[in-house]
């Protein structure tokens, strides 16, 4: 019973934090990736006995922006929480000229034409990421300034 | 009207609702979690009696009562926590409960859009034997195009466990809370496609609107709903079952497994069960990598690795446009693989990753690349093993049979799997020869991770055994533990290895020994496989020893294998063994 307590305990402190869980940790820029965690070689074998994940287990529909600093010219609450937990994979499509990111991105954004806004992205680059540092707000601003 | 559908009191619907036998109905054992008359859910606020566990008849009475009688109709009330035993009673009793304010309710739905829903698979991981059991999770897919934005329904033990030992057995035999989940469909993909590196399979379900709808309303009743976490039958894969059965109470996923439910195993059940259509495959960072490998020349792999280390800024001139596109993209890929392996810190990674995209960018429109499609995990081998065989050793020829529960050893073929891993779990052959019956094996746990070196790649090759074993002495029985360690070459097709291997023998003698072995295998294609290894074993106590191994596998279909081996074992005596047999897999 004791453990069931913690556990909803646990839970309950996930869930209130679970709207903010991915960028409390990373920030608002680049490395919005999970950094993997391999305790041992132990428990790397055994990994799959539980799936375990140690804070994840919240229902949260929405990974959260409100670590960020909020973006002026794009009110679009769904476009910032992607842009702030897909920075890296993002970035990296940007500079490609294509991928399911920059796709999804468009979407969010009602734009119609995908490549053209893939093009016109790339050929940006250095406008939207102005140095290492741009957060979330500051590229959906130069993106949509972009795709006008 | 509402007001004439509200004149049915509780008195009457509780009646009617026995005279329909709604608590003995598939439909609400279904609700409640509840494969005979006991429910798996171990979380009091699931229920709204006492011993609601148990009692599906009072539990469902005092449903019908709430939901007919009870003022509060906002978030939390009783009204709003179960939409799906609400919808599913108004339409066995023709009523309805009149309206309710579940604002929450309302915005989860307005967000999620449900449209369709997706089986997700993440395969096995890199130097993770243990992970081919894979993992399954559901998608709730929008209508947007894009399915990242979709909702990835999860069902995980909660964990902060770092002692191996302790996390095995409690995820064994309990101990663990599990818990459903529901987080965006990109996240779980950086979990699982770019920090565990697993490749992804999607299995498109075929459920209309309404059973989607119908699986959503029952999934906002399981959130923050505890359940003991069992690694064999009530885990992840097996929590998903009850969601589609809900969405379409017609299928019988569970009737497909019996005392285990392995994941890969739950994606024949939705096939067999006729829900499956298309099927996509997303790669993992490191396959998308060992794709660059191959496309990249080997000046480009250079700069490639170069760049990735920060020694040089920008691309060799000498290299094509094209390759310099790709050495950029590999290059930006390795940087940011590093960091999540956390072997390079946030801002280092950051301003390289930066500086290398801002000049992948300058490069313009480049070749996608292409990434070589794999054996879809459904066209496996099955886990368990039935092995029937005839044996010619030295002294003796006995008739063989044997049974493995799980899962999969470095003989078979790899079909569906991940090449160069193995996981057996209580693998055991028993000999008959002239009525008399003897063990000639029984290995307790055994694992290894073959895993090739790449040029972006230097992974380590590891295996394991601890179990009973006729090898050692002269045709006797003995208890081996062994931990091998070493490298290993090749590529999907082929492998070859060299690893050492320290042994600790106990039984009849105990004896330590040390080993060396080299070995390899050849996947022929048409899942033929060929595999070979030889090896010394040096020890304190006994002679040294030479084994080698040479087998043939053909997997005809994922239920049947016929294979042959020769085993040569050289201690104080030539103890030679050829078998030859079928293997049937279920």
């Amino acid at each position: 019973m004791k453990k069931i307590l913690i556990s909803i305990v646990a839970v309950a402190a996930l869930a209130t934090a679970g709207f903010a869980t991915v960028n409390n940790q990373t920030g608002c820029g680049l490395g919005s990736q999970i950094i993997h965690d391999d305790s041992s070689a132990v428990m790397l074998a055994l990994q799959a006995t539980t799936n375990g994940t140690s804070g994840n287990q919240t229902f949260g529909v929405t990974s959260g922006t409100s670590g960020c600093k909020k973006s002026r010219l794009v009110i679009n609450e769904r476009a910032a929480e992607f842009v702030a937990s897909n920075m890296d994979q993002l970035s990296r499509e940007i500079a490609i000229g294509q991928g399911e990111s920059v796709s999804t991105l468009a979407e969010l954004l009602n734009v119609e034409n995908k490549s053209e806004f893939a093009s016109a992205l790339q050929a940006n680059y250095n406008a939207i990421y102005t140095t290492e540092k741009a957060d979330m707000a500051t590229v959906l601003d130069n993106v949509s300034t972009i795709a006008g | 009207m509402s007001l004439t559908v509200h004149a049915i009191s509780t008195d009457e619907l509780i009646p009617h609702a026995h005279s329909l036998k709604l608590s003995q109905s598939r439909y609400w054992h279904l609700l409640m979690h509840a494969p005979h008359n006991e429910s798996e859910i171990d979380d009091d606020t699931f229920f709204l009696v006492p011993d609601g566990k148990s009692n599906l008849s009072s539990e469902l009475e005092t449903t019908i009562k709430h939901l007919n009688e009870d003022i509060n109709r906002s978030n939390g009330s009783v009204f709003c926590r179960f939409p799906a035993r609400r919808t599913w009673l108004e339409s066995e009793l023709n009523t309805t409960f009149g309206d309710g304010e579940c604002t929450e309710y309302e915005a989860l739905l307005e967000k999620m859009d449900p449209q369709k829903v997706t089986l997700v698979f993440p395969s096995a991981h890199i130097n993770s034997p243990a992970s081919m059991f894979g993992h399954t999770f559901l998608r709730i897919d929008s209508s947007m195009e894009s399915k990242l934005m979709s909702y990835a329904i999860n069902y995980a033990a909660q964990t902060d466990e770092t002692n191996g030992a302790s996390f095995a057995y409690k995820g064994l035999f309990g101990g663990y809370s599990g818990f459903y989940s529901m987080l965006p469909y990109y996240e779980k993909l950086k979990e699982y496609r770019d920090s565990e590196s697993r490749d992804v399979w999607e299995y498109d379900l075929n459920l209309t609107h309404d059973e989607v709808m119908a699986m959503v309303r029952h999934i906002w009743e399981l959130q923050g709903i505890q359940s003991w976490y069992y690694f064999l039958d009530e885990n992840c894969s097996y929590n998903m079952l009850w969601l589609a059965e809900v969405a379409r109470e017609s299928i019988h996923l569970r009737d497909h497994f019996t005392y285990y439910v392995s994941p890969p195993e739950t994606v024949r059940a939705f096939e067999e069960e006729g829900l499956v259509g298309e099927k996509h495959y997303r790669p993992s960072k490191r396959t998308k990598l060992l794709a660059y490998e191959k496309q990249l020349t080997p000046l480009a792999i250079t700069t490639t690795k170069s760049l990735a280390s920060g020694d040089h800024l920008s691309p060799d001139d000498n290299i094509s446009v094209q390759q310099k596109q790709y050495s950029l993209e590999a290059a930006a890929e390795l940087v940011e693989y590093d960091y999540i392996q956390g072997k390079l810190p946030k801002d280092a990674y950051a301003l390289r990753y930066h500086e290398l995209l801002r000049q992948r960018a300058s490069l313009g429109q480049g070749e996608a690349l292409v990434i070589d499609s794999k054996s879809n995990p459904d066209t496996a081998h099955h886990a368990a093993r039935f092995e029937l065989a005839k044996g010619w050793y030295a002294n003796r020829s006995p008739y063989l049979i044997g049974w493995r529960p799980a899962f999969h050893d470095l003989s078979e073929d790899d079909t569906g799997q991940l090449s160069g891993a193995q996981i057996e779990f209580l693998d055991t052959l028993i000999g008959i020869e002239n009525g008399r019956v003897s063990l000639e094996r029984l290995t307790i746990l055994s694992l290894a991770s073959i895993t090739p070196v790449s040029q972006f790649f230097k992974p380590f090759s590891w295996r394991m055994k601890a179990g009973l074993d006729r090898e050692y002495g002269e045709d006797q029985l003995g208890f081996v533990t062994r931990i091998g360690a070493g490298s290993a070459i090749g590529n999907e097709k082929w492998y070859g290895y060299l690893l050492t291997e320290p042994e600790v023998r106990v039984g009849f003698k105990s004896d330590i020994g040390i080993g060396l072995s080299a070995g390899g295998a050849i996947n022929w294609g048409n899942r033929m496989k060929t595999r070979i290894e030889m090896g010394e074993i040096v020890y304190v106590d006994a002679p040294h020893r030479i084994h080698g191994t040479l087998s043939h596998q053909w997997q005809v279909n994922p239920s049947m294998s016929f294979f042959g081996n020769f085993e040569l074992n050289h201690q104080r005596i030539n103890d030679d063994r050829m078998c030859a047999g079928v293997n049937l897999y279920f």
